[in-house]
């Protein structure tokens, strides 16, 4: 007998096998996105903690031979370090060891398993602590190498001023300041957490109307950074 | 007679059929590939961040933050020619593109040539994703194997022992 339920189950037999391709297939595509943006993002703002990092063990590697070769005559040592500059130096190292090489603020929870019947099963538990942490220690590295800068007498320049492009160059002159020129771009809190909604939800739900197979939307976004 | 009636239910039933199967599939294949996508782009970014970005952009950094304070250092005591090449390895350093530099994503481009192949969204493709310039990415890396050995000479003629290279 025809049993209007195994229709029923039909239909949804064939929307789970649609959802499972569809979802190995979207998986893929998050991952290229995620990694292409992580990648960018990850250089962004570890060349600027690097160039601190750079600075800061250069000028102690200068002050430590000038301690050294003290009675050795030669030209290190005219470079002689003010106390508040060896101490400037010591608190930006020490700041930066404790910069993440990792991503410290998503924790991802999925729902029992890889491939959740909906995306509700996807809980996001931002670790608000670190979160916090991680913007308090970049501003305070960046304030402690710009007093280092001042003690020293050299000039810095403030970073996340002009550019706005990470591949904008800078003009010549720009090569006298000890500053990570590339890194225009004030990192946002935020940056450090993908908000789904307004990375790529809209854009798969306004292209999903009209395309059964969505192409790489996101990676579009990329281009026009 | 009755053959025929029978064949003629069968093709309705086979389009009825697949016309369902169609629908419901890309319905799923619809929301699968958002929820997909979803569910992994945050994955994806912190690998990106922690594998390529971070190492990448510190050792970049580095170089960058060791030649300008040998610049300052340079001025300070009158060495001309230290000065200049300061300036020079700066000015390199800042023409080298990460997206040069960094090393390629196999997967990503092994699936836009899927993408290509299958011609799904062909007018789109070429704006998604390129796959890197192979040259680009061999002369960035040749420039700052060489921009290094010149910062070691830098390092070298004021004295101080840093290895950069």
């Amino acid at each position: 007998m025809f049993d209007i339920q195994d229709l029923v189950h039909l239909e949804q037999d064939f929307f789970d096998a649609g959802y499972k391709d569809g979802y190995a297939h979207g998986r893929l595509h998050g991952l290229i996105e995620g990694r292409a943006l992580g990648r960018e993002k990850g250089f962004e703002i570890w060349e600027e903690i690097g160039f601190y990092e750079g600075f800061a063990l250069t000028w102690r590697n200068m002050y430590e031979n000038t301690l050294s070769k003290e009675d050795d005559g030669e030209k290190m040592q005219t470079v002689s370090l003010s106390p508040i500059s060896v101490s400037h130096i010591r608190h930006l190292l020490q700041l930066i060891s404790q910069f993440p090489k990792v991503n410290p603020t998503s924790v991802l929870i999925r729902g029992g398993s890889d491939m959740p019947t909906d995306s509700s099963n996807l809980h996001r538990t931002p670790q608000p602590d670190s979160e916090l942490d991680v913007s308090a220690l970049l501003n305070n590295i960046r304030s402690r190498y710009k007093a280092l800068c001042a003690s020293l007498g050299v000039r810095a320049r403030v970073v996340g001023s002009s550019v706005a492009n990470t591949d904008v160059k800078v003009e010549e002159d720009a090569s006298d300041h000890p500053v990570p020129s590339r890194i225009g771009k004030k990192p946002k809190r935020t940056v450090w957490k993908i908000n789904i909604g307004d990375e790529i939800g809209n854009d798969t739900h306004t292209s999903s109307d009209d395309i059964a197979v969505p192409g790489i939307g996101g990676l579009m976004r990329l281009r026009t950074n | 007679m009755t053959d025929d009636i029978w064949g003629e239910t069968d093709d309705i039933h086979n389009r009825e059929w697949t016309k369902m199967d169609d629908g419901f599939t890309n319905a799923g294949y619809r929301e699968g590939i958002t929820a997909g996508k979803e569910n992994s782009l945050q994955e994806g970014f912190d690998e990106g961040f922690a594998i390529v970005g971070a190492p990448l952009g510190q050792e970049i950094g580095k170089l960058r933050g060791i030649t300008s304070a040998c610049l300052s250092l340079s001025k300070s005591i009158q060495e001309h020619s230290v000065m200049m090449d300061c300036k020079d390895i700066l000015r390199g350093l800042d023409n080298l593109h990460f997206k040069d530099l960094a090393p390629s994503d196999v997967e990503a481009e092994e699936h836009l040539k899927e993408h290509l192949q299958s011609q799904d969204d062909t007018q789109n493709i070429p704006a998604l994703l390129e796959i890197r310039d192979e040259e680009k990415h061999k002369l960035a890396v040749e420039t700052l194997k060489e921009l290094r050995n010149r910062l070691q000479d830098v390092l070298r003629q004021i004295g101080l022992p840093i290895t950069v290279v």
